[in-house]
């Protein structure tokens, strides 16, 4: 019979099913003693596919700070390879081994690395105005964040593939859409800052800026204003970072400064800020409780809450929710919406809360870019 | 967003097809049309072998870009201006005048727009 007979299915049996039936014994034994490295190829595949899509977004924050550092800060020299010096740059915490007193060290190291950075930006971009060294400075830090978050998950990938620890691969094969979903939010964040665009976490300082709207502000602390205003018949001091740059200040010790220094006894504290909303909430809805509501490391929170204690001063928080993913992306048409419903809510503690005439202090904590006082 | 949906249909299309063929060889005689169809069931496994990895192997979509818009608002009138983000833009800066009072104007608000969002099937 000819070849052409049995691939056409001839007497003597089709050539094709034989090579298929073959094909398929092949793959189910294959499957049977490499599945597991079957399965590993197929994370690591895609762990590299992430990985080559971080190194786009850090490469692009990189060349984004470069061109805006360049066009904003107009160096004489290159600023690349100080920038790349940048992109490197470390914290290390303070020990842990006696937790006590840790805050004020942990504390010391920030302002020290907050300076540093400051100092560094002011290098590579001479003619920045303030605003614009605010700015950089947190387009740079995002690019440091794309960097290394880059260089973590590559570190996993090359470990996992060398020594062949499978667990390794697969542990961060399952946590890799959570840290591309930050990827991102971090790439919409470079675009942001280096814009000078108001992001999520500016939701705070943006219900502070529409209370002190037309009024006098001071400077009290670093990069922190208060101005002074009236609502519901209360006396109330609102307090924010220094806009329109990319600044947080530093709220702690601005509320410090005008309860211990400058002598001032509200009747009570309310702060405002993004808070982290959980899955199936809407973004913008608003809540309110007890406690110091701010984000960060904790050595600001820990100011706020021994000043609070030490002159027992009850403390309100009212968030405006969003994800961690809208805080760092620029802000969003239901943050604002969320923003003008927060003012409400803060209208409602201070009738219910306090009497008139009282003094109440209003803190509207985040990120200002893109928001003046 | 829609190329998901069509790589669905195509699936439901192949493993229809793979259903009909094997249901009709379980039907069918034996001989050279038995093998005939385990030809065609082969092909069809086969076809959506490779179909399912191409889809594994497939990029994720890429992120769309987002227009950024400035939101002026009348002191006076309280009428709303919208144009596009520029570099300087922030909250509340005072610019230029409304065209219908006169009076200043300053930036209430700078947002993506964004398209409006699908209601999500089940409310929880």
């Amino acid at each position: 019979m000819s070849l052409l007979q049995q691939l056409m299915g001839g007497e003597g049996g089709s050539i094709w099913a034989i090579i298929l039936q073959v094909a398929f014994l092949a793959f189910i034994i294959a499957y049977f003693f490499y599945g597991q490295r079957i399965q590993v190829a197929i994370w690591n595949r895609d762990i590299e596919r992430s990985l080559r899509r971080l190194k786009l977004l850090r490469d692009r924050a990189r060349e984004k700070a470069i061109k805006t550092v360049k066009e904003l800060g107009k160096p004489e020299e290159d600023p690349t390879p100080r920038i790349d010096q940048f992109l490197e740059t470390f914290l290390i915490e303070p020990v842990n081994m006696d937790p006590a007193g840790i805050v004020w060290k942990l504390d010391h190291l920030l302002d020290v690395r907050d300076l540093s950075m400051k100092d560094t930006v002011r290098r590579i971009a001479p003619k920045a105005d303030e605003t614009n060294l605010n700015n950089l400075e947190n387009l740079l830090e995002a690019a440091l964040d794309l960097n290394q978050i880059y260089r973590i998950v590559r570190h996993y990938y090359l470990m996992g593939k060398r020594t062949n620890a499978y667990i390794i691969t697969a542990q961060l094969h399952m946590i890799l859409p959570l840290i591309m979903e930050i990827a991102y939010a971090y790439d919409g964040a470079v675009e942001a800052f280096a814009e000078g665009q108001p992001i999520g976490d500016g939701a705070g300082p943006l219900l502070a800026c529409r209370l002190l709207s037309g009024r006098e502000v001071k400077k009290i602390e670093k990069d922190m204003v208060y101005g002074e205003a009236e609502l519901e018949g209360r006396r109330i001091l609102v307090l924010k970072a220094e806009g329109p740059g990319g600044n947080v200040g530093k709220p702690g010790e601005a509320l410090e400064k005008l309860i211990d220094t400058y002598g001032y006894r509200p009747s009570i504290i309310v702060m405002v800020d993004a808070a982290q909303k959980f899955e199936g909430e809407e973004t913008g809805e608003v809540s309110d409780g007890v406690g110091a509501a701010i984000g960060g490391i904790g050595t600001e929170r820990f100011r706020i809450e021994e000043v609070a204690h030490k002159h027992k001063i009850p403390l309100y928080a009212v968030v405006i929710k969003e994800s961690l993913k809208e805080a760092i992306a620029p802000m969003k048409k239901e943050i604002y919406e969320g923003v003008n419903k927060a003012v409400e809510r803060v209208k409602r503690i201070i009738r219910e809360k306090t009497k008139e005439g009282d003094l109440v202090i209003i803190a509207g904590i985040g990120n200002t870019i893109g928001i003046a006082q | 967003m829609a190329k998901p949906r069509s790589n669905n249909l195509i699936l439901i299309i192949l493993l229809a097809l793979l259903l009909i063929v094997a249901f009709g060889s379980l039907l069918g005689g034996g001989g050279a049309a038995e093998r005939s169809t385990s030809t065609l069931l082969g092909f069809l496994g086969l076809i959506i072998l490779l179909f399912l990895f191409l889809r594994l192997m497939a990029q994720p979509p890429s992120l769309p870009k987002t227009r950024i818009i400035t939101v002026l608002r009348c002191e006076k009138c309280n009428v709303k201006n919208i144009r596009e983000f520029r570099q300087g833009d922030y909250i509340p800066k005072r610019e230029g005048k409304c065209p219908g009072c006169e009076g200043p104007m300053y930036i209430e608000a700078i947002y993506p727009e964004e398209p409006p969002k699908k209601k999500p099937k089940f409310k929880f």
